[in-house]
């Protein structure tokens, strides 16, 4: 492998953070984890991250508003985001504030590899 | 009138009979003279010479008075009535000239024999005793034609010189005008009397000032409890109770004043099968006057109206009872005509709105309704008015402190017994503190699903995570530790956990009556397919075909439609457990819709569950607890989902040879 792909995972629970750095490590991505929505533009400069895996309600934070910043910050703005939410409704939104993808909570970690594959891909 | 007509009559006749003697005397005095002068002097000659020409101006006077009378006359002679003289009347109305004269008068007019007047004639040349008549109805022939005229008639006889009967003297006064009149006058009293009695209306007439009776009719007296030997008696002695109930004030007030009374379901006691009761009347008291315009007394023109008046009174208090009833009610509620304009608001209005009844009639209520409402509730009016159909709608409505509360109206288009429609009624229910506190159960939903699915997820990532990182690890195989087994099965009871969780949610929704769609435009085919690679994903074994017989885009809940395909396609691998194979087939079966079918070759239901299968918690016995696990709610939710969307489901099963589930949704 030339570059290992980074992937910065953003939620405030540490552990779906730990799992999912586990999960896609073993994929043989590069995962960082933070609980800090608000330092998620300066994470992806400063890592030089290629996918944000962001959950929609962090620490009262709307995970949509920090999509719809990144996705507005021109410098970062091809970096592609997927979200997680744990309502079925919450899809929509989601998708209008930019995300490349959503996925309902609980996933399945295939479809996790197979969604990660396809927002990569695009 | 009548009176004078005859009089004027009488006197021509008499006129005539005078005339025709005065005329045989004169000659016969002139006669006399004559004979008693026997000498030829001058004076004889002269004298006589006088006499002729007095004669002869006399006779001229009659000549001219009988040819020129109104008065049909002729004079007939002999038994066979020729006709000696006729004048211009007679001759004009039969329609004869000159030439009748010297002709026999009943060959001449020979209808008068058929009507009995040639038998007439012969009496009186045989007896000498005159005919008189009074309008006598008689047909002549008129230009072929027989008409009826009415006459005044006299057939003398005619004497000569000698006093002996020679012929018939016929002196006849049309009168058919004045018959006519008495006729009619006749019918209309005859109208009037008959209308007066047979009227349902009560009528009766009271003359002079103690109030006699003149006429009743029987509806009059039937109220009054009496009989016709009433009539000529004063009305208070006949009724002496209507004398305390101020009857006696008002019909001397009227005959006093000349000014009639009316009254409308004015309640009187009076007589019913001889017991007293209370009856309600229409009525007027009208003065009557005589040709000088004094007052002779009074008419009673009366209805009894106490059905319509009891009907009146119970309308009334029904008015009463419902105002009270409505009032009472916590809603508002208004009723409207069929433009939606209210002409009615319970207190409740007044009270939450602080408006005035007058205020809210005039500008009704929409004002109160919050500005972000106004659009959604016009168009839902607006369809409503169109369709003239019951309507439900949520919207906020300012208070009289200026707050906006939620309120749920219900308004429902009101029709007579035709079908025909009335009014709206509308009853406006406050749903505010519903409405907060499903927004804070909405707020817990989140939460426990966020919070619940949190914790779940994690597990299932590293159970999957741990699957992957043994696969191919022949060192844990061989050895006896059941790790994989394990695994594998906390992965299942993950999956079932996890069904659950979203089984609860989404039921506490549907109870809610909350499953709101949120439709758009997708591709069904392209849906199935994803779906379908989603489920072979956790479900390897599984050989799921799919056929696509019919392409189409719906427009639908792209997530609720999934999560319908993601629970019969479970269920088909569920209750398969011995055949992996599930075949898919999208197909049209009728023009705009679209129908997905999912067979499995399983367990199969059997008859007396079929039916049951959606409905809420119930569940199939299976065997194995853990297999056929749930809280029996899935297809119930399909259910609800397919009848939000206005489809339909039919499954065909047979039990050991597995079931067959088809959903049928519109096209676009």
């Amino acid at each position: 492998m030339t570059k290992k792909i980074k992937i910065l995972v953003v939620d405030d629970d540490a552990i779906i953070g730990e799992m999912l750095k586990a999960v896609l490590e073993f994929k043989g991505y590069e995962v960082l984890v933070s609980g800090e929505p608000n330092e998620t533009e300066e994470n992806i400069i400063a890592n030089n991250i290629d996918l944000v895996i962001l959950d929609k309600l962090i620490s009262g934070v709307d995970g949509t508003k920090v999509c719809s910043k990144i996705k507005n910050n021109e410098t970062i703005s091809k970096v592609k985001i997927m979200m997680m939410t744990a309502l079925h409704t919450a899809g929509p939104a989601c998708m209008a504030a930019g995300a490349d993808a959503f996925m309902t909570k609980p996933f399945d970690m295939e479809i996790l590899y197979k969604h990660v594959e396809a927002v990569l891909k695009q | 009138m009548d009176q004078r007509i005859k009089n004027d009559s009488l006197k021509t006749l008499d006129f005539s009979e005078f005339s025709v003697q005065e005329l045989q005397q004169e000659l016969l005095a002139a006669k006399q003279e004559i004979n008693n002068l026997k000498d030829n002097s001058e004076n004889y000659k002269s004298l006589k010479k006088s006499i002729y020409s007095e004669i002869e101006q006399e006779i001229h006077v009659y000549k001219e008075m009988f040819y020129t009378s109104p008065n049909l006359m002729a004079i007939l002679i002999g038994p066979d009535f020729i006709v000696k003289s006729a004048n211009n009347s007679i001759l004009e109305l039969l329609g004869k000239d000159e030439g009748l004269i010297g002709k026999p008068y009943l060959e001449e007019v020979p209808e008068l024999e058929e009507q009995g007047l040639g038998d007439l004639l012969r009496e009186v040349y045989k007896t000498g005793i005159p005919f008189r008549a009074d309008e006598m109805p008689v047909y002549l022939n008129i230009n072929n034609q027989l008409v009826l005229s009415y006459y005044d008639f006299v057939y003398q006889a005619h004497r000569n010189m000698d006093g002996d009967i020679c012929g018939v003297v016929i002196i006849v006064t049309d009168v058919t005008s004045r018959a006519k009149l008495n006729q009619d006058l006749k019918i209309s009293n005859h109208r009037f009397q008959e209308l007066v009695y047979s009227s349902p209306g009560l009528i009766a007439i009271l003359t002079g000032k103690d109030f006699i009776v003149a006429t009743a009719n029987e509806a009059i007296l039937k109220i009054w409890g009496k009989g016709s030997d009433v009539i000529g008696k004063p009305i208070f002695e006949v009724l002496p109770e209507i004398v305390e109930q101020g009857m006696k004030d008002k019909f001397e007030k009227v005959y006093a004043s000349g000014k009639p009374l009316v009254a409308q379901e004015y309640p009187i006691m009076h007589e019913h099968n001889g017991k007293k009761v209370e009856g309600y009347f229409d009525f007027i008291y009208q003065p009557q006057r005589n040709i000088d315009g004094t007052i002779i007394g009074v008419a009673v023109i009366a209805n009894e109206v106490t059905k319509t008046a009891e009907l009146n009174r119970k309308i009334r208090e029904s008015e009463v009872k419902f105002r009270q009833l409505a009032d009472l009610i916590p809603d508002k509620i208004a009723i409207a005509d069929e433009n939606l304009q209210a002409f009615f608001y319970n207190k409740n209005w007044l009270d939450y709105s602080g408006l005035t009844l007058e205020y809210l009639l005039e500008n009704g209520w929409s004002e109160l309704v919050h500005p972000d409402d106004i659009e959604t509730i016009t168009k839902t009016l607006r369809e409503a008015l169109k369709c003239k159909s019951d309507i439900e709608m949520e919207h906020r409505v300012k208070d009289k402190n200026g707050d906006y509360k939620w309120h749920l109206a219900r308004i429902a288009a009101i029709r007579d017994e035709n079908g025909d429609f009335q009014s709206w009624v509308s009853a406006t229910t406050q749903i505010h503190k519903i409405k907060e506190e499903e927004k804070r159960k909405e707020e817990f939903l989140k939460m426990v699903s966020h919070e619940l699915k949190t914790p779940v997820t994690s597990i299932r990532g590293y159970t999957q995570l741990l699957l992957s990182m043994i696969k191919g690890n022949e060192a844990i195989k061989s050895s006896n530790i059941p790790l994989e087994s394990s695994l594998r099965r906390i992965d299942n009871q993950i999956n079932r956990l996890i069904r659950l969780i979203s089984e609860m949610l989404d039921l506490s929704r549907i109870e809610d009556s909350q499953l709101i769609l949120q439709k758009s435009e997708f591709n069904l085919n392209e849906l199935v397919e994803h779906t379908v690679q989603d489920i072979k994903i956790s479900n390897p074994n599984s050989y799921i075909k799919i056929e696509h017989k019919f392409e189409t885009s719906i427009f639908a809940d792209k997530e609720r439609i999934e999560q319908v395909l993601v629970n019969f396609i479970t269920n088909a691998i569920k209750y398969s457990p011995n055949s992996k194979n599930i075949d898919i087939t999208i197909f049209q079966e009728a023009e705009g819709k679209v129908s997905v079918s999912i067979r499995d070759f399983g367990i199969g239901i059997s008859n007396i569950h079929l039916k049951k299968i959606f409905t809420r918690f119930y569940r199939v016995d299976g065997k194995n607890e853990e297999t056929y696990s749930g809280f029996g709610i899935g297809l119930f939710l399909v259910n609800e989902i397919i009848e939000k969307h206005i489809g339909s489901i039919k499954v065909n099963s047979k039990k050991g040879k597995g079931s067959e589930f088809i959903f049928t949704l519109d096209t676009i």
